[in-house]
């Protein structure tokens, strides 16, 4: 597949993604939808549409991990620059995490997004597994399957990649960077 | 393993990777020595990969839950910050978060202690209704004076704010405990008599916690029982706030404490608690929740229909060694008669619960320690301690004349052999003749009395086998009375035998045939 046939997926997955998301939340107030329940929906309905772009799933999901990062950063973005007005998208910390770590203040996608950035400057692979993993919602085995890489290897890169991005969020200076 | 120290090149990234993993693949206290051989004299560097694994360590959840789309009108809680005021108390960290909100650490700086906030989520509070009623649980927690429940000091209640105070409990939950491994007898009966205890003081008040379960239960480190959450944490719940169980009840976290007819949304009272106090007992006694089941329904299901396994089949109690089937039999019973699922069919109340485990923990349960054995090895136990404290008595003789035989004027060992034994004896018989008067006098206190006396019994036995085995010896070294050394060489060997097999089989015959 060309670059410009991937950037073209790309987009179609992003307006869709973009119409799914607006629908869940104007539909369902007071609640948030996984990502991946997202792009699981995108999915469906766009492997029903006339031509098929997408070999399977996980090729799908592989793409919209791109779509939904962008996604997600843009409506961050619109919401710090006007604070107040129609539906706002906020990405928060699982509560999971809070039970157990001491990072009580809501991730800043921005910050999350200009990181990741970052470390794929230092190594493209490693962010891709955290778009992968975070904004795709794939597993360490599909990730490794989408990547060609063992399951082993992304899991040891995603220690270090989330330990690297927590530094950073952290407002420390990135190891290596 | 060296590692060349590196300047600030390209591959730095790389190599503090390559470091970071590597120091991963070890155990956490071996990777500082690791990381400060491998970065040599590279000080950046080795700060750089101190921060990941430190990061590592702090962020093991961070991303770990792929991201969420969400409508920021939604009921999620906005957490406060470490550091931020609320009235006297600084916020250091969340301690957890439940249904109701979220629970935080903070330092009291009026009178400098720690206290835990819980900072109740704005979807309980907005309603007007709701929020008198939380005002009214927490009031009546507050009421409940006793050492087992952790005391509520302040409400701060203001605008959007509804924040209760508590006493801060250091230590670990049972749900902790249970992880960890199966509790021997005697700790599960501590710690119900610690529950039911405090149970019986909030009910007695008329307050029921309607949550007990592992993680409500915390044991603190001089090991008393502090239950938490009292009468707070099924506000959102009962019957009047109509709902589905399956939605307000995923919210407020698993059913599978609840009794059947909390389930049904019937009237609850203090019952229901007992009934969750019988899952949290067979969850320690066996490290299984006795309703598990694949999944939440089903685990519904077997709390409204099954009835629970009995304990019979767990390892629950097995280093206790004597006295422990008739402390099980009483112990499930106990538990068995919590888990009845009509209420009328459990204990009437607290108090009668703490009655009967008092029973089964001074070995009067249902059945009673002592007679629950059978007469004819009782009969066997009785010879055996007689027939060992005469021949102690009679072994004094021989212990003695190998004191004459063997010390030469400025000899010592003799002497000091056979004071040795003396005193061991004595304080052997006496143990026996105590242990004989409690089965005889006092069978309620035997079990009691019998795992206090064995340690020092089997130490005096063992100091007296090792002086007939000693002198004995001695004798045969010196080339003296090889008649008197063989005595008492063959005393020791039969009284060690006595002690490490005999006597061990006879207990457990007379009193717990199980083991």
């Amino acid at each position: 597949m060309s670059e410009r046939e991937i950037g073209a997926l790309i987009e179609e997955a992003y307006a869709e993604l973009h119409r799914l998301a607006d629908g869940y939340l104007r539909r369902e107030q007071h609640k948030s939808v996984q990502a991946t329940e997202l792009i699981n929906e995108a999915y469906l309905r766009m492997a029903k549409g006339p031509d098929q772009h997408f070999q399977n799933r996980a090729h799908f999901v592989a793409i919209a991990a791109i779509s939904m990062r962008r996604l997600l950063v843009e409506r961050a973005r619109a919401r710090a620059a006007a604070k107040r007005g129609g539906i706002q998208v906020q990405v928060t910390l699982d509560d999971a995490l809070l039970r157990g770590g001491n990072e009580s203040e809501v991730i800043d996608l921005i910050a999350l997004d200009r990181a990741l950035n970052d470390l794929a400057r230092q190594d493209a692979e490693q962010a891709r597994i955290v778009e992968l993993r975070y904004f795709g919602g794939l597993s360490v085995e599909e990730t490794a399957e989408a990547m060609h890489l063992s399951a082993a290897t992304v899991k040891r890169h995603w220690q270090f990649a989330k330990a690297w991005l927590l530094v950073a969020l952290e407002g420390q200076r990135p190891a290596g960077g | 393993m060296t590692v060349a120290p590196l300047g600030p090149d390209s591959n730095d990234f790389h190599r503090t990777r390559d470091i970071f993993l590597r120091a991963l693949e070890l155990e956490p206290g071996q990777r500082e020595a690791f990381i400060v051989e491998a970065c040599g004299s590279d000080s950046a560097l080795l700060a750089r990969v101190r921060k990941l694994l430190d990061a590592h360590v702090r962020g093991e959840r961070f991303l770990e839950h792929p991201t969420h789309v969400s409508d920021p009108a939604s009921a999620r809680p906005s957490y406060l910050a470490p550091g931020q005021m609320i009235g006297q108390y600084r916020i250091e960290r969340i301690l957890g978060e439940g249904g109701m909100g979220v629970v935080y650490l903070a330092y009291d700086e009026g009178l400098q202690r720690f206290v835990a906030i819980k900072a109740v989520s704005p979807a309980y509070t907005h309603d007007s209704s709701r929020r008198e009623r939380l005002r009214r649980e927490a009031r009546a927690a507050a009421a409940v004076k006793h050492p087992g429940v952790a005391v509520v000091l302040e409400l701060r209640d203001h605008e959007a704010d509804f924040f209760i105070v508590s006493e801060f409990v250091d230590g670990e939950t049972l749900r902790e405990e249970i992880q960890r491994g199966a509790a021997t007898l005697v700790r599960l009966i501590e710690t119900a008599t610690g529950i039911a205890s405090a149970l019986a003081a909030a009910h007695d008040l008329g307050i029921v916690h309607r949550d007990l379960k592992p993680e409500n239960v915390m044991r603190t480190p001089d090991g008393r029982i502090k239950i938490l959450d009292f009468g707070l944490a099924r506000i959102g719940v009962s019957g009047s706030d109509g709902g589905s169980l399956t939605v307000e009840g995923s919210v407020l976290g698993t059913p599978a404490y609840m009794a059947p007819e909390q389930i049904r949304r019937e009237s609850v009272d203090g019952r229901a608690d007992l009934f969750a106090l019988g899952i949290v007992l067979h969850e320690m006694a066996t490290g299984v929740h006795p309703f598990r089941a694949r999944d939440q329904a089903s685990t519904i299901a077997r709390i409204l229909e099954t009835e629970a396994p009995p304990l019979s089949a767990s390892s629950a109690g097995q280093s206790d060694g004597v006295g422990s089937t008739a402390m099980r039999a009483a112990l499930d019973a106990i538990i068995r008669r919590c888990l009845r699922k009509r209420p009328a069919d459990r204990f009437a109340s607290a108090h009668e619960l703490l009655a009967e485990l008092e029973r089964a923990r001074d070995g009067r349960g249902a059945s009673g320690a002592f007679a629950a054995g059978s007469p004819g090895p009782q009969r066997w136990w009785r010879v055996h301690h007689l027939a060992t404290c005469i021949a102690y008595g009679g072994l004094m003789v021989p212990m003695w004349l190998a004191h004459k035989a063997l010390d030469d004027p400025g000899e010592r060992l003799g002497l000091v052999l056979f004071l040795a034994t003396l005193g061991a004896a004595v304080a052997s018989i006496v143990l026996r003749l105590h242990l004989w008067f409690t089965a005889s006098s006092i069978p309620g206190q035997w079990v009691r009395q019998y795992r206090h006396a064995t340690p020092w019994l089997r130490l005096s036995d063992s100091v007296a086998v090792l002086g007939f085995l000693v002198a004995g010896a001695a004798l045969i070294v010196g080339n003296t009375q090889e008649g008197l050394a063989a005595v008492l060489l063959c005393a020791g060997v039969v009284a060690g035998l006595s002690f490490a097999v005999i006597e061990p089989a006879t207990t457990r015959a007379a009193f717990d045939q199980d083991g």
